[in-house]
């Protein structure tokens, strides 16, 4: 029985053209997406023409000329970022976005040392690695396969220790979405259109995904 | 125990040929021979066309979200600035809070009274089972009490909070935030509607 992940949490990263200055607390609660409160009490790390980092208490942005990053590593937040980024982009609806990745990160405990070991050793055989290495260990596995739909892109799984919970196992799903014609790009319809529809999925799927390779493992 | 190992090694979408096969030491350049199963090397070598944000990158880095486990690459002009502006940023963990979630719901708003809603729920978990349950209006941040309408839609969570080395019993409300409609949007929907509107009188004048 795969226990719940202690920490878990999404990012929706974009790729495309971005004007970092527009991304401060103040303007986010101007246009009602967060609450005049959590604006007040933001703490803004940098705010400058090339990059604008920002947190609430449940809530990290970053933003750099040609990358978008939101997320949360708690759980009751995670639709509430969706609908943060739908409505951010509905407004800036002009800005061309290419890619997207909708992210899935948790932090599963183990019920002993031997379980994470074993976890490892699943995932990653030794017998190769043992003719090479001293004591190898897993470090970290990234696995990429094709997408199970009809969009461009690609799911790709990370598997590391966890260097957040003890004896715990860190999965990382990466849902990438690219337009199938991104030269005729304009704006960021297609994408937010993307992500409105395709969310609950990949949600789900990620979920899955993260709880099938502890089941397995 | 073998025929255990083999049953999951069937099942396991990890295969461990990938990393096990031929195809693996021929990348370390241990074995000379071709590797046996070129759908294999497939696997084992990204496609060319990769987006560049599937490599770590310095972003992954800052997120709390993350384990924060790679070296990351760092754009030089992002890292100058950081340097010059905020020499840690990248080290440390941004949101300290964690939150271990008990259940989770979908609320929509039936009815409001002075001092109370009802909402209709639906479970978020697998089970995705319905019901009804009333709220104090107190329970809702001020914030969110102008959203609060009928048919407004809200996200319950129960669960624990960890904060600064506490652990408290929490139950979250936040209601969907979607942007305001613009007023280019409201004349261009009014405009629809007159037109939709004349449209149906000229039917009934034919």
């Amino acid at each position: 029985m795969v226990k719940k992940p202690e920490i878990e949490g999404m990012n929706i990263v974009f790729r495309g053209d971005f004007n970092p200055k527009i991304f401060q607390p103040a303007w986010f609660a101007a246009q009602g997406l967060i609450r005049n409160e959590e604006a007040d009490e933001a703490t803004v790390e940098i705010i400058h023409p090339t990059i604008v980092v920002f947190t609430l208490d449940w809530l990290q942005i970053q933003i750099e000329p040609n990358r978008f990053y939101a997320g949360t590593n708690q759980s009751p937040y995670i639709e509430i970022l969706k609908d943060l980024i739908l409505g951010t982009f509905r407004i800036l609806n002009h800005t061309p976005i290419k890619m997207m990745g909708i992210n899935y990160n948790s932090h599963f405990p183990m019920d002993s040392e031997d379980a994470w070991h074993d976890v490892g050793h699943r995932v990653a055989p030794k017998d190769m690695w043992n003719k090479i290495l001293k004591k190898p260990g897993l470090r970290s596995l990234t696995m990429q396969g094709e997408r199970p739909d009809d969009h461009k892109g690609h799911i790709a799984v990370r598997i590391e220790p966890s260097n957040r919970v003890r004896h715990g196992i860190f999965i990382n799903i990466n849902d990438h979405y690219e337009l199938k014609d991104p030269e005729s790009v304009l704006g960021c319809e297609a994408i937010i259109d993307m992500l409105e529809s395709e969310w609950k999925t990949s949600v789900t799927r990620s979920q899955r995904i993260a709880i099938t390779i502890l089941e397995q493992a | 125990m073998k025929a255990k190992a083999k049953r999951n090694r069937n099942y396991d979408p990890f295969q461990y040929a990938a990393f096990s096969g031929s195809a693996a030491l021929d990348y370390l350049n241990l074995r000379k021979e071709e590797p046996t199963a070129p759908s294999i090397k497939r696997h084992f070598f990204p496609p060319s066309d990769a987006p560049d944000y599937n490599k770590p990158d310095w972003a992954s880095e800052m997120s709390d979200l993350e384990n924060t486990s790679h070296t990351q690459e760092i754009p030089e002009d992002v890292k100058e600035v950081t340097q010059k502006y905020v020499p840690n940023i990248i080290s440390r963990p941004l949101i300290k809070n964690r939150f271990l979630e008990l259940q989770k719901w979908e609320g929509i708003v039936l009815q409001i009274s002075k001092d109370s809603m009802v909402a209709r729920l639906i479970d978020l978990s697998e089970k995705e089972s319905e019901g009804e349950a009333e709220f104090a209006l107190d329970e809702i941040h001020s914030d969110d009490l102008p959203l609060v309408k009928p048919g407004a839609i809200f996200y319950w969570t129960i669960g624990y909070l960890d904060k600064g080395g506490q652990r408290i019993r929490a139950s979250i409300i936040r209601f969907r935030r979607l942007p305001r409609w613009r007023t280019e949007e409201l004349d261009a929907a009014k405009k629809d509607a007159e037109y939709t509107q004349k449209l149906f009188k000229g039917d009934q004048q034919d």
